[in-house]
Formats: structure tokens, sequence, C-alpha cells
């Protein structure tokens, strides 16, 4: 397993959190479970930098958090995205397959 | 990005902070929790789980930090917390601060206080309309500036195109206000009816002048300054159109000029000068006059320098008796009024500048003192995770703080200091009348605030970088020392090299000063009391005048307490007539070449009252009157000059006008410094002629201004009142004025030296203080640290004299070093002061000597007291010392 924590591009970062929430709202550790999952275990974000990511967006205005019951009835704080940030995982996704796509090529042409 | 959810989430972070981080906190448990709760589903047991959760977790407190760091408005409460812990750090050490503030707030004051006076004088723009398009008209001969002909004024007015604007004033005119109320002597000047105008000033009430009104023969009219408006009439609005009586003559008051109005001086009544053209018309001989002229937009000072001089070349052909040789030189008129005292004022912000950066030495080494101390806490708050920059921040919070804290207090010096420096100020210093803190010297003393602060905190900042962090957490704070040493030494070495410049400076100024008292003005100043008084008198009256002369004479030569007493029109350091002469004997002077010489008439005792050496031949008597040959007093510049190698005694001379009388030289006296102890006028022709030889039809001219003196046996000014006394029960309407003794006349001639010299003196003794108390400084806390090497010296035999030999010998080194760099600053500084120094060169060994010297016994002094301490140490003490 990929240790990540610094070293994962901080836009890399926002683009996962802001993806594994567009399926609904999750609490922290349920972030960073979608994140093992839908990267197949490729990445596993730490509290140290999932944290920060979190407040971080949501003081940007794209996350929206509140506090709800677990499945297991434990208190937890639950994010969310807001319409801006369902615009900017638009915009981040189109940038990172623009990226991905310009490296990948280059990579290609030997 | 969204700015809404900014502002909100700012404001939560600065305003709510405590439950922003009570529910980070919660989010923070609930997560450990919800882990924990994981990690029992996948099978751990409970508190292996809960270890597991915590240990992914990794430091619940390092989460948080980093969560904060990302927050919005993490900087200012960075620098909020900052601020905070510096105020509670200088708050604790109550004696480091107060010392610090105090210092800086010596050094920030004094720049300020000079700075508001440069600042007033030399850079806000002068208080007229578009100031920068006006200029000074001067005639020069041979380079030397003189007064401008009116005649030549009306012909470059006529013929030039390059202004807008010529006008003409003539300053210091005085008037006599008789009439209803007490009669006043009023300062007063004449001016071309345009003065005003070219100034971009106008009259508060009332009309400004008309060309009209500036012809001869015109209806006389007069313009009031607001002050006497004020004082004399109450303000009254019904002074437009009434009738003042100045000189005898009835002036129509048309205006009020507005509130602190000023032009060169100060003046309450301004009459067109048109109405005096008689006085003005010749082009030679006139008393002249100052020219101001507005340029055209668009035309550079160049161009109107050379056309003015193509029109004094061609006045120069048509009239080469008067003006062969003039010249025009135009100048900015900012330049004109201030251009004589930058050189003082710049070397007085350099002082000031010195003291301000000996005062930032003195703060760093305290602030290194202190953060020598500190370093173990500055090595924990490292290893608890603070970035270098934030611990440099923290630093410079520090030092900003107390350089602000000394700027306010340094401010409020200032406020006292220009108070003080204005009410001493000496006449002579030009727009004092302006002195005040405006805008711009607040944001100089914020800017001197911030880089002093800037400037001392670097040592303490640099210091604390380079620390090795094991080292010092292993060692203690022993070792830290060294590097403090090093910076105290090169303090030590600045701050002397720095005081010994301006102490040379100082010396220099005090030895001119000195040179200057040591002149023989060439006549007795002591116990002479002088005041003018202005008799007007209409030409026919100079029987009446000299009656009343000769009364005056006789009546206060009675009175108890006076030795001898004499008239004059003309006296030094107050003015006389510099008139074109011509010798009996020899061939007419070609035009441009005039023989001149001050002419002084005086009543016979004259010479007795001002004890005016004779040196040969014989004085004034009473023999000599208006029916007697005329006779006439030379002094030795005039003989050496006019008669080289020659006897003068019994040769001829007389005033270069076509009316004058030959007059017979019958004596030479003393050379009289008549404009100044600088010797202005040491190559300049004096002669005397006896006022009861002035022929009576011309007398009222010559009463105009006279002086009135008197030799006491008693303190001079105790007579003034008696004197005055005598005068009114002569002339109940006669005004006394410029009273003072000829001493004090003398003192005012050298007054803005001697207060540059004070200031300066002022500074450098300031320095010299700071400078000590940093050099004790340094020298107390290397020897605080060489407490165990003393102890140890002292034990293995060491006697007392070899400690001080010890600890004072490193001190003279750094002071010697200091000397050095000192001596080398001063040579190459003090050559900048060459025209403010009399009688002593910039490189005048003996000032530099004795400077250096005494700099040396005084830091010896700072350097003793420390030493002497370590002699105290009680071995045994000093070796347990850790």
């Amino acid at each position: 397993m990929k240790e990540t924590k610094n070293d994962l591009l901080k836009g890399t970062l926002d683009l996962l959190v802001l993806q594994s929430l567009s399926l609904g709202p999750l609490h922290g550790l349920g972030v960073s479970d979608r994140i093992a999952q839908i990267t197949q275990g490729a990445f596993k974000v730490k509290p140290g930098s999932l944290f920060p990511a979190l407040h971080r967006l949501e003081e940007a205005g794209w996350l929206k958090s509140s506090w709800g019951e677990s499945e297991n009835n434990r208190r937890a704080k639950y994010y969310r995205l807001t319409k801006a940030g369902q615009r900017q995982l638009k915009v981040e996704t189109e940038g990172w397959q623009r990226i991905s796509l310009a490296i990948t090529s280059a990579l290609k042409a030997t | 990005m969204a700015l809404l959810p900014r502002v909100s989430s700012l404001w939560r972070n600065l305003f709510d902070k405590e439950s922003v981080d009570q529910e980070l906190n919660e989010e923070l448990r609930a997560h450990v929790d919800l882990l924990t709760d994981k990690k029992i589903s996948e099978g751990l047991k409970p508190e292996e789980a809960r270890r597991a959760a915590l240990i992914e977790v990794g430091g619940i407190e390092q989460v948080k930090e980093r969560v904060r760091e990302v927050r919005t408005g993490r900087p200012l409460e960075d620098l909020s917390q900052d601020l905070r812990y510096a105020l509670r750090g200088l708050r604790k050490n109550r004696g480091f601060t107060a010392v610090a503030i105090i210092t800086l707030a010596l050094g920030i004051g004094a720049n300020t206080a000079i700075f508001t006076v440069i600042n007033t004088v030399l850079l806000r723009p002068l208080p007229y309309e578009r100031p920068d398009q006006l200029v000074a008209l001067m005639e020069t001969i041979s380079e030397r500036p003189v007064g401008v002909s009116y005649p030549n004024f009306v012909d470059w007015r006529n013929q030039s195109t390059a202004f807008e604007n010529i006008a003409a004033v003539r300053n210091r005119e005085s008037f006599n206000l008789t009439g209803a109320g007490e009669s006043e002597r009023l300062q007063g000047r004449l001016v071309s009816a345009n003065f005003l105008s070219t100034l971009g000033v106008k009259p508060i009430r009332g009309r400004d002048f008309l060309a009209e009104d500036d012809q001869p023969g015109a209806n006389p009219v007069a313009l009031i300054s607001d002050a006497l408006w004020q004082r004399r009439f109450g303000a009254d609005e019904s002074i437009l159109g009434k009738q003042l009586t100045l000189n005898g003559q009835q002036f129509t008051v048309v205006g009020i000029t507005p509130p602190n109005f000023q032009y060169g001086s100060e003046a309450d009544v301004t009459v067109p000068i048109g109405l005096s053209a008689e006085r003005f018309k010749l082009r030679g001989k006139d008393p002249g006059i100052n020219a101001v002229a507005r340029i055209k937009p668009g035309t550079s000072a160049e161009a109107a320098n050379a056309e003015l001089n193509t029109i004094a070349a061609r006045l120069e052909q048509q009239y080469p008796d008067t003006n062969t040789g003039r010249r025009l030189r135009v100048e900015a008129l900012s330049e004109s009024v201030v251009g004589e005292v930058r050189p003082i004022l710049l070397t007085l912000l350099g002082a000031v500048g010195f003291v301000l950066l000996i005062a930032c030495a003195n703060v760093a080494n305290l602030l290194l003192t202190r953060s020598a101390g500190r370093q173990k806490e500055m090595a924990i708050r490292t290893a608890l995770g603070a970035g270098r920059a934030r611990i440099l921040r923290q630093l410079f919070t520090e030092s900003t703080v107390l350089a602000l804290a000394g700027g306010v207090v340094g401010l409020l010096l200032a406020f006292w200091g220009t108070s003080l420096i204005s009410s001493y100020i000496p006449e002579g210093i030009p727009r004092m009348s302006e002195l005040g803190i405006d805008g711009r010297v607040l944001l100089f003393t914020l800017g001197a605030s911030l880089l002093t602060g800037v400037f001392f905190g670097l040592a303490p900042a640099l210091q604390s970088s380079d620390a090795n962090l094991t080292e010092t957490l292993k060692e203690g704070e022993r070792n830290s020392s060294r590097g403090h040493n090093r910076a105290g030494k090169l303090l030590v070495i600045s701050e002397v090299a720095l005081t010994l410049v301006l102490l040379v400076g100082a010396g220099l100024l005090v030895k001119s000063f000195w040179r200057l008292s040591q002149v023989d003005p060439g006549f007795d100043p002591q116990n002479v009391l002088a005041m003018q008084i202005s008799v007007s008198a209409r030409p026919e009256e100079g029987a009446k005048v000299d009656g009343f002369l000769s009364e005056l004479q006789s009546r206060v030569r009675t009175l108890p307490g006076v030795q001898s007493v004499s008239v004059s029109n003309g006296l030094p350091f107050e003015g006389a007539n510099f008139p074109p002469i011509v010798i009996d004997g020899q061939p007419p002077p070609a035009p441009g070449q005039d023989l001149t010489g001050l002419l002084y008439t005086v009543s016979t005792d004259y010479f007795k009252t001002m004890r005016i050496a004779l040196v040969r031949g014989r004085l004034f008597s009473a023999q000599d009157t208006r029916e007697s040959p005329q006779v006439a007093l030379i002094d030795e510049v005039f003989a050496r000059n006019y008669f080289p190698n020659q006897d003068p005694i019994g040769r001829r001379f007389r005033l270069n006008t076509p009316d004058a009388e030959m007059r017979e030289i019958i004596g030479v006296v003393r050379h009289v410094e008549h404009a100044g102890l600088e010797g202005q006028t040491a190559d300049t022709a004096e002669f005397y002629f006896n006022f009861d030889q002035v022929p009576i039809a011309t007398l009222p001219r010559y009463v105009r201004r006279v002086n009135l003196l008197v030799r006491t046996i008693v303190e001079p000014l105790s007579l003034a009142g008696p004197v005055r006394n005598q005068i009114s029960a002569l002339d109940k309407d006669q005004a006394v004025f410029n009273v003072r003794t000829m001493e004090q006349a003398l003192s005012r001639s050298v007054a803005a030296r001697r207060f540059s010299m004070i200031l300066l003196g002022v500074f450098a003794l300031l320095a010299l203080t700071l400078a000590a108390v940093g050099i004790y400084g340094v020298i107390s806390y290397s020897v605080a640290q060489r407490t165990r090497e003393v102890g140890i010296r002292m034990a293995l035999g060491a006697s007392t004299t070899d400690v001080i030999k010890l600890v004072v010998r490193d001190g003279l080194k750094l002071v010697l070093i200091g000397v050095g760099i000192g001596l080398a600053g001063a040579l190459a500084l003090t050559r900048m002061m060459t025209t403010l120094l009399f009688g002593v060169t910039p490189t005048d060994a003996l000032t530099y000597t004795t400077v250096a010297l005494g700099l040396i016994v005084v830091a010896l002094i700072a350097c003793c007291i420390p030493a002497r301490r370590a002699t105290k140490v009680d071995p045994l003490v000093a070796l347990r010392f850790e």
C-alpha cells in the first residue's frame, strides 16, 4: 500500500475529497475509507492531511458540515458538497483529465 | 473563489475561536471513536482497538495544529499572538523595556525635531501660489550680489518677455504711525503694485494696489497687515477708506493682507514704491530693492537668465557710468530664501542620524544580552515544532513593538524639542513662523521607528537563527555567549566611531565660536546702550531737527550713570550707507571701478562712546561746525586701500555726487567690524562725517533713522527708561525702538552660530552618554560571562590590578579601533562643514586630539566600573557558578 501524506499533491487530495462526497454526505472517517475504496487502496489519507483539507474546502465554501448520527449511533460531523463544490469538482476533474492526458501522451512519446 | 464563506469563516475564526476549537476537538474525538468502533468490528479487543486508532491518528494535537494552520485569518491570528507575547515579555522585564524605550525615544525624538525644522524650512513649498515658478532676480557686480537698482528694475520689467510678472519689494522700511492713540513704530515695505499678485496672494479685505497707485504724486494708499488690523483697530471693518498718518503723511487704507503673510520679514504696512520714486531715481546709488518674478509657464530659468543678461548688456552700453559690470542672476525663490541655512540643517540631520544609530546599537546590545538568556527558550520552541521563520517573526515583532513605543515617546519629546528650538532659534533662519509637525513629519517618525526596529532587531535575530539546537540544549547558557561577544564588540566599535565623528564636529564648531569671540570688533561693546529713533520732519524743518538732537544729547548727558552720549547715522551690526567717493588729486575711477566706503555720520562724542581708538591725527571736536572747514575721519583700511604708503592726513575727498563738497582728512581711527565678527567687512574702507557739519537743509533726510548711543557706568539697560523719558519729554510723538546694548547686538550677530554649536554640542553629548552606557553594558556582560575565568585566575594568585588590567585591556582595544575608524570618518565628513567653520580648518589637529583623548577617558571609565566589580568575585563562588 502506498503511503501518502504531504507528497500527495494538494490539488489531487482536494479532487479526491470532492469526488468521495459526490454521492452523498460522509464523516471524516467515511471520506478516508471512501477514498481508499475508490482508488482501490492506492491512497490512504491520514487524519493529519484529511482534516486540514476538509476544513480548507469548507472555508472555501465547497463543503458544508453538520453534526449527525453515524450508523452505530455515534455523533459525527458530516460533510456534503455545496453547489459551488459541485462546480469545483467539475472544474478540477476537467483540469486533472487534461493534465493526465498530457502526461500520458508525453510518457508514450519516447 | 467565493468571498462570502471566506468572510464568515474569518469572522468565526477570529471572534468565535473557542467554539471553533471546541468543535474541532469534538470532531476529532468522534473520529477516534469511529475508528475504534471500526477496529473492534475488525476483531480487535476494545483497548487494543483504541490504541491502534490513536496510533493511526498520530497525535491529536499535531492534527489540530495542522488544521489551524490552514484556517482563514491565520496570519492575523499569529500576529496578534506575537504581539500579545511581545507585550507580555516587555511588561515582565520592566527595567529592560524602560531603558530601551528611553534610548530609542531620545534618538527618534532628536531626529523628529530636526526633521520638523528641515521639513518646514527646506521641504515645504513656499506659501505662495505655484511657488516653483517664482524666482528672485539679483544684480551682481563681479559675481557678488548687490541691491537691485530700481531704475534698472523698471527697464527689465518693460523689456523682458520671459516673465508673467516682475515685482519690486523693499523690506524693513520703518513707518511712524501717529495720530489717534499712542504713536507707534511699524515695520513696513515698499512694493510695486503687482507684488501681491506676482506671489498669488490676495488681500482678505478691500483691494490690492492698482497700477495708478504706484506713481509719483498718486493719492497715497496703504495695505495693512491682518495682525495690525486685529491689534490696533480691533478688526474693525470700517478701517477701509480711513486715513492713517505714516511718517507725517496721510495714507488711505485700501486693503488688509492675509494673516501670516510674509515675504522675507513681516510688515505691518505695505505702500506702493512709486510714491517715493524720487528716492529711487538714481540708477547707480539708489537704496536698492529686491526683485521677485514669476516665470511664464514653459520658459526655463536659463532662458529667463539669458534674456535678462541681454537686457543688462544693453543697459551697460546705455549707462556705462552706473551699469558697467552689472550682471543678473536668476535664482529659484526657494533657494534664495533658504539656501544659506541648508548646510547647517543638513549637518544637524546627519548628527541626529548618528545619535539614532548609536541608540540602535545600544538597544541591539540590550536585546542580545536578553536573548542570550532566552537561548534555551528558543531551542525548546524549535524542538516543539516552531519553524525558524516563526521564531524570527516573533523576534521582529518584539523589536518593532519596542521601536514603535520608542517612536511614540520620541514624538512627544520632539513636540517639546521643537517648541524649545523655535523659542531659541535666532532670527535669520527663515520660515520659522511656519514651524510645525505635519503629516510628513509623522510619516518620517513612523518610518524612522520601523527602520530602527528592523535594524536593532537584526542582531538578536541573526544570532538566534544560527544557534545550534542540540548544543544549546546540552550545554546550557554558558556557551551561547560567543556569538554575543562578537556582536557586542562590533557594537562598541561602531558606537565609539560614530561618537567620535560627532564630537569632532561639535568640537570644531565650539572652537570656531571661541575663535569668533576672540575677535576684536574694533570698538568696546561693553556698557553701551543703543536705541533707534526716527525723526519725521519736513524738508524745511532742518533747524528744528538740529535743535532737537543737541537738546536730546545734552539732556541725556546729565542723567546719573551716563558717561557720554552721541548720535549716529550708521552703526556696526546695524547698517550704514555705502556711497562711492572721489579722492582729490586722483583720476576719477573708471566706470564700474568706484571707490567706496561705509559712511557713518556721527556726533563729536561717538568715538568716546564707542571707544574707537584714534591711530593718528585728531578726532572731531566742538570746533568743527557748519561754518568751519569740512572734515572727515577715515579708518586704517581706507588709509591702506586709497593712500598706500602715503600720509592721508591733510588729503581731501568727497562723495561722488555732483553737489558734494571736498572734506579734509583730519585723523585715522581703528577699523570696525561692521557686518559681523567673521571679517565680512575686513577689507571695506570706513569713514566718518560729523553730524554738526551736515547742512541744515539735508538734516531731515539724515534723521529718518538715527541711533542714540549712551556709554554708561551702570548696567546700560537700567538707563533705557530714563532715556526714553527724556525723549518723550522733548517730543511726545517720538517713537523709540530697537532698544538694546551693543553687547546684545554683538551676540545677536553670532546667534545662529551659537545656536548650531549648542545643538550639535547637545547631540554630541547625548551620543557620548549613550556610547558610554553601551560600552558599560557590553563590558559588564562579558565580565559576567567570564566570572569563572576570573575566579580561576584569582584562585591561582592573580591580583586585583591584574584582573582590572585584563578587563580594561579588552575594552580599550575595542575603543581604540573605534577611535581609529572614527578619526578617519571625521576627516572625511567634516570637510562638508567647511562653510560652518571660522578660524579653524576641518582637520584641526588640536580638536581631533582633544576629542579622541576625551572619548578614550570616558570609555575607560565605562570599562573600569565592571572591571572593579569583577575583582569582587569570590573565587569559590565563581568556581561553583554554573
